[in-house]
């Protein structure tokens, strides 16, 4: 009975060190709907008549925009990088197609 | 010595003599006519007119006639008394005086009423005549005679006398006279009543061997006196001219019973009197026929053809074309005149078009010089049968999508736009935007193209239309039929004005396509995507370009910002490909997709943008299962620099809703779900539950083994 005993209690170890062996659960993620964060609202839209004149880059931005702070926020940062430079063009495109007169885009819009 | 008073005694008596003759001529001698007052004092049958009546007596009461006409007034009056001193005592106061003369004649012949008349004494012919009711219409006025009581005769010239008012060729009246007035013999032997100025216009000639005939293509042949002096252009105009018939330079005469020949044509032309002949007494005038002869001289042109009156005309150096023509009456109406040729006598031939002439086209009509012939030749009718009357180097050929297609004659200076005209313009199927021109030079086919659509619609310079010469060919193609219909006329579209649309579209197919068209047009004219297509994947392959060039094309993009920039510019040879939504996943690209595994309704790869969360991927994919590790959902942010794996408690979200624990997600990231099987605790938890029921069995067998 004794070695009944032993027996059980060893497997049960081993199935638990077994079990925790195993690669550990990751970190929680965040930055799913980071664009709906307060430093998000910072980025300045100085882009008058660019929903008329641009619609389809305009809208793009948006999006590159949104992806841009997921990105921060989940600390992809390479990736972040590579986006940002896509959408400094895509602003560009944007300021182009704008009438001179509307033409007050910043630097700040690739941010 | 007595001679000389011999002739002194003569020349008294005959002075005296002279002296006495008027004294014996103022005693009048009686004639037929003369009115004498016979006075008797208280004899009233006397005191009145005596007539010496037309035996030359006086009829006297009583005593009868007495015999006075030829005596002397005195011894008249002597025969009277001793007539009347049969019946009268005192004849002492008889007195006979002549009252007035008058002079008793007879008019005959063609006057209104004939007979005797009754004239003053002095009387002339045309007093008779008058005093006879006139002349009637058919009298000879050159013919009247003058019948006197002798017996002698004397004809003359009335008319002469109308003409002249010369009364010396007039003859003197006796009594008894006879004024015969002859018929014309112009009348005819038949009395009928007549016109006199038809009369007149039949001629006027009274003696045949004197008078002038004149026949032929005159307006009035007829016989016409002759006059001193009379040309033949006074015969020819006394009978009304020549007709529209003559020839006028072939009037033959025979004057004295000698031909001439007589060009009316050369002395109109020239003026020159010595061409007019003399017309002698009897002449004959015959104004001839124009004759179809063949007529050839040095001086002739012919004008043949589609003229009014086609023939040979003679000409002179300074008559132009256009005086020759007119003169040919012009052409007709089915006459062609831009195909106007000069036959010239040395064999060569020069075409002239009139029609351009006239209308200020410039140029200049070559001269037609004698022998030279004019041809006009005959319009040619579109419907006529024969097509060969057009040569090929004026001939243009028209095919394709016209209402009437074919071979038309070509004029240089018509445009494309005239040829389109009369072929009856385009039909509804024509792709005017690609004619096609292939043009002849030497003995080369080069075809160019022409956008004739563009044309119409923007206008521009009237230069960049192609000139189009003869010999060319104008082919209007035919736009394609609906593509599903009648595959084999696709072939007649060129794949250069093609574009191709596939895959989830009404009408998939080739279409015939322009560069002023659109993406829109060529997708509409597909009959627009079907209810799967995928809109944000629509890809435009560019042909014909160096290297291959894809465009993406998100038509819901284009859909949801209106911006037409979203649209590719498409030109003809490229593809249009809709692709399917649930299409084969092997076209779906990772890099646009996140792959949703484990424990979830329906697994699968989702298309994804950034505008959603990872909230909408789970609800798309039908959620957790109910063994799903709701609490670990773990998300791969898969990226070229640091790939990353995160969890979320999905649970723990609910509960609170804090959006800040919503991890990123990106398409071309991995969303896995674990089931509770791999939960840690969990499996240690099987294990011991293992170890239980292995121990469990293992201690009922020794029990059992006790036993």
């Amino acid at each position: 009975m004794k070695g009944v005993c032993a027996i059980s209690i060893l497997a049960v170890v081993l199935s638990g060190c077994a079990a925790f062996n195993s690669e550990p659960w990751p970190k929680a993620g965040a930055g799913g709907m980071a664009e709906m964060s307060p430093a998000a609202d910072d980025v300045a839209w100085n882009l008058r008549g660019a929903e008329q004149f641009a619609a389809m880059d305009f809208a793009q931005a948006q999006l590159l925009l949104n992806r841009l702070e997921r990105e921060r926020a989940a600390q992809l940062y390479i990736d972040a990088e590579e986006d940002a430079t896509r959408l400094q063009g895509l602003m560009t495109s944007v300021e182009r197609a704008l009438p001179a007169s509307t033409r007050s885009i910043g630097g700040s819009a690739g941010r | 010595m007595k001679y000389p008073l011999a002739l002194l005694i003569f020349l008294v008596w005959g002075l005296a003599g002279a002296l006495a003759a008027p004294a014996q001529d103022v005693e009048p001698t009686l004639q037929i006519g003369d009115v004498l007052v016979i006075d008797l004092p208280g004899e009233p049958s006397f005191g009145k007119d005596f007539q010496v009546d037309r035996k030359g007596q006086v009829m006297l009461p009583e005593v009868g006639s007495v015999p006075v006409a030829g005596r002397k007034l005195r011894a008249a009056t002597s025969d009277i008394s001793a007539r009347l001193g049969r019946a009268f005592r005192d004849l002492g106061k008889l007195t006979v005086s002549l009252k007035e003369r008058k002079l008793m004649v007879s008019v005959h012949g063609y006057v209104k009423a004939p007979g005797n008349v009754e004239l003053p004494g002095d009387a002339t012919v045309q007093m008779a005549i008058v005093a006879a009711g006139g002349l009637m219409q058919g009298a000879q006025l050159d013919k009247l005679k003058v019948i006197h009581a002798d017996g002698k005769q004397t004809e003359f010239d009335y008319k002469k006398y109308l003409d002249t008012g010369d009364d010396a060729s007039l003859p003197t009246l006796r009594p008894l006279d006879v004024v015969f007035v002859p018929a014309s013999p112009l009348t005819g032997k038949v009395q009928i009543d007549f016109d006199g100025r038809t009369l007149a216009a039949a001629g006027d000639g009274a003696e045949e061997r004197s008078a002038i005939k004149i026949f032929g293509e005159v307006n009035t042949p007829a016989i016409f006196a002759w006059k001193e002096g009379a040309t033949v252009v006074d015969m020819i105009m006394r009978a009304g001219g020549v007709t529209r018939y003559s020839s006028p330079d072939q009037i033959r005469i025979i004057n004295k019973n000698k031909p001439i020949l007589f060009n009316l044509q050369a002395y109109l032309d020239s003026g020159d009197r010595k061409l007019l002949p003399d017309i002698e007494p009897g002449a004959t005038i015959f104004v001839p026929k124009q004759v179809e002869e063949i007529r050839r001289g040095a001086q002739t042109v012919y004008v043949m053809g589609e003229v009014a009156k086609p023939g040979a005309f003679e000409t002179k150096s300074e008559a132009s074309f256009i005086d020759i023509l007119a003169n040919a009456g012009g052409p007709t109406r089915f006459a062609d005149t831009r195909q106007i040729r000069i036959l010239r006598a040395n064999g060569r031939v020069e075409m002239i078009d009139l029609s351009k002439y006239t209308e200020g086209g410039g140029g200049k009509l070559p001269p037609v010089l004698a022998g030279d012939a004019i041809f006009i030749p005959e319009k040619t009718q579109t419907q006529e049968p024969s097509w060969l009357k057009t040569p090929p180097s004026r001939a243009i050929q028209v095919l394709g999508a016209l209402y009437k297609p074919g071979r038309y004659e070509w004029s240089d200076e018509m445009s494309l736009f005239d040829l389109i005209a009369q072929a009856g313009g385009p039909t509804a199927r024509a792709d005017i935007a690609n004619v096609e021109i292939l043009r002849n030079e030497n003995d080369r086919a080069n075809p160019i193209r022409f956008n004739l659509e563009a044309f119409l619609r923007g206008g521009g310079s009237l230069a960049q239309v192609p000139k189009l010469r003869a010999g060319y060919v104008i082919m209007v193609p035919e736009l394609p039929q609906d593509p599903n219909d009648n595959k084999a006329q696709w072939t007649r579209q060129a794949p250069e004005h093609s574009i191709y649309v596939m895959g989830q579209v009404g009408i998939p197919g080739r279409y015939a396509f322009n560069p002023s068209l659109g993406f829109l047009d060529i997708i509409t004219a597909a009959n627009g995507p079907t209810g799967t297509a995928d809109l944000r994947n629509i890809r435009v392959s560019h042909r014909g370009q160096r290297g291959s060039q894809i465009s993406n094309v998100n038509l819901s993009l284009y859909f949801q910002t209106g911006d037409e920039k979203a649209l590719p510019r498409v030109r003809p040879g490229d593809v249009i490909y809709v692709p399917d939504r649930n299409k084969d996943f092997l076209d779906q690209p990772v890099s646009r997709t996140v792959r949703v595994l484990g424990a979830i309704g329906k697994p699968g790869r989702y298309q994804f943008n950034d505008d959603m969360t990872l909230l909408d991927l789970l609800a798309e994919a039908g959620g957790p299962t109910s063994d799903a590790l709701q609490d670990r959902i773990l998300v791969v942010n898969i990226s070229s620099g640091q790939t990353q794996a995160r969890k979320f408690d999905l649970l723990g979200f609910a509960k609170t809703g804090d959006l800040r624990r919503l991890p990123t997600v990106r398409a071309g990231d991995v969303v896995y779900l674990p089931n509770k099987a791999q939960d840690e605790w969990q499996q240690v938890m099987d294990n011991v539950k293992d170890i239980i029921t292995a121990g469990s069995a293992v201690t009922l067998g020794v029990a059992l083994k006790k036993k």
